[in-house]
């Protein structure tokens, strides 16, 4: 089950790779896409962050941001970091 | 035939040097380091030869000998501590004082880790970006560094451990130049990534320019400077341009640079620009 909050990243997802991420039509599979193999580059990922960081209103942990794997769990420590500020 | 007859020369010169750093071993360090200096200037034509090889930017071929006499020395048992003269400097203890979050932007050099001698003397919080961490230590140790580096993993997590790293009030230190050799030539292409300049942007963070060489008396010469447009109002493109305009002006226009087109990558979204492409040449 998907909530609001991670609803709301993933549509944030969509509009900043919208080209890495074309194929995972199905929001499950989007949150289970393992970032690694997207090939995101130091930029992108940046952009990314900062775009979902504007999105929910806060400025996450950059040692969580990096030590996720997938796009579901990015989009969670975001959204947790909202939550708790 | 001629890069067989660059590379002898290079050996040549390479055993050379490791002979008369033997045989100045027991001299004072300075004044072995000086005598070592003005000889291999005489016989600059085995060492001239490797600039062909290790184009970037068309480096002076000084820089690469100066850190290959501190190699000889150290391995000698000699250990020195090299003179460093530095302009700009005003720059970076402006920004140091007020605590503006500070990124500073060169290129690489054989002698690029004097920069992290400079921010340690001057009591500034550092972190490097490096593809090898031990191997850059022990560059900058050989270069004058006292203790350690803290250096960040070009990996795509680089930029946000940055922001985290000049959030916790250290200054970042990145050489934003990529060389990429051309088929059946000894020229090579240099690319200037945007990269520092979009998390400088986004972090309104202050950007400074920094150059190194080493000068024919066997000083390393560091230059500070500011971009000559405004930060936050220009494009990461347009200060990798001035970044390129104020390298030239800095070194004297000694080298033949220049931009040959701007491109963008077909992967990223549109909008996200990315690499300069430059060609060096080395003609000093």
């Amino acid at each position: 089950m998907i909530s609001e909050a991670q609803q709301r990243g993933l549509t944030v997802v969509r509009d900043i790779l919208a080209e890495q991420v074309g194929a995972y039509a199905n929001d499950c599979d989007l949150m289970n896409a393992q970032i690694e193999r997207l090939g995101l580059d130091s930029l992108v990922k940046l952009d990314l962050v900062l775009q979902l960081e504007d999105a929910f209103s806060t400025m996450a942990n950059e040692t969580e941001v990096a030590d996720c794997q997938t796009i579901g769990e990015l989009v969670s420590v975001i959204a947790r970091s909202s939550a708790s500020s | 035939m001629l890069a067989a007859s660059g590379a002898f020369r290079v050996a040549i010169g390479a055993l050379w040097l490791k002979a008369y750093v033997r045989m100045n071993s027991g001299a004072e360090s300075a004044a072995a380091m000086s005598r070592i200096w003005k000889s291999a200037q005489r016989l600059r034509i085995f060492f001239r030869g490797e600039e062909f090889y290790r184009n970037r930017f068309g480096r002076n071929w000084r820089e690469k000998l100066l850190l290959r006499i501190l190699q000889e020395m150290r391995r000698a048992g000699l250990s020195h501590e090299p003179r460093v003269r530095v302009s700009g400097l005003e720059f970076l203890l402006t920004n140091a004082d007020e605590k503006i979050p500070t990124i500073v932007v060169t290129t690489h050099s054989p002698v690029d880790a004097v920069l992290n001698r400079i921010f340690r003397e001057n009591g500034i919080p550092s972190s490097l970006l490096v593809d090898k961490a031990v191997r850059i230590s022990k560059k900058a140790q050989l270069l004058g560094l006292q203790g350690e580096l803290d250096t960040i993993a070009r990996t795509n997590d680089a930029l946000l451990i940055m922001r985290r790293k000049l959030n916790e009030g250290r200054l970042i230190c990145a050489c934003v130049d990529f060389t990429w050799p051309r088929a059946r030539s000894f020229y090579v292409d240099v690319r200037i990534s945007p990269a520092m300049f979009e998390l400088a942007k986004s972090m309104k963070a202050s950007i400074l320019y920094a150059e190194n060489w080493v000068s024919a008396d066997g000083h390393i010469e560091v230059a500070f400077g500011t971009p000559t447009i405004d930060t936050k109002a220009n494009t990461a493109q347009a200060l990798s341009q001035d970044f390129i305009a104020w390298l030239q002006k800095s070194l004297g226009d000694q080298r033949d640079l220049r931009v040959l087109k701007w491109q963008r990558k077909e992967r990223r979204r549109s909008g996200l620009l990315k690499l300069a492409g430059l060609t060096a040449r080395p003609d000093r």
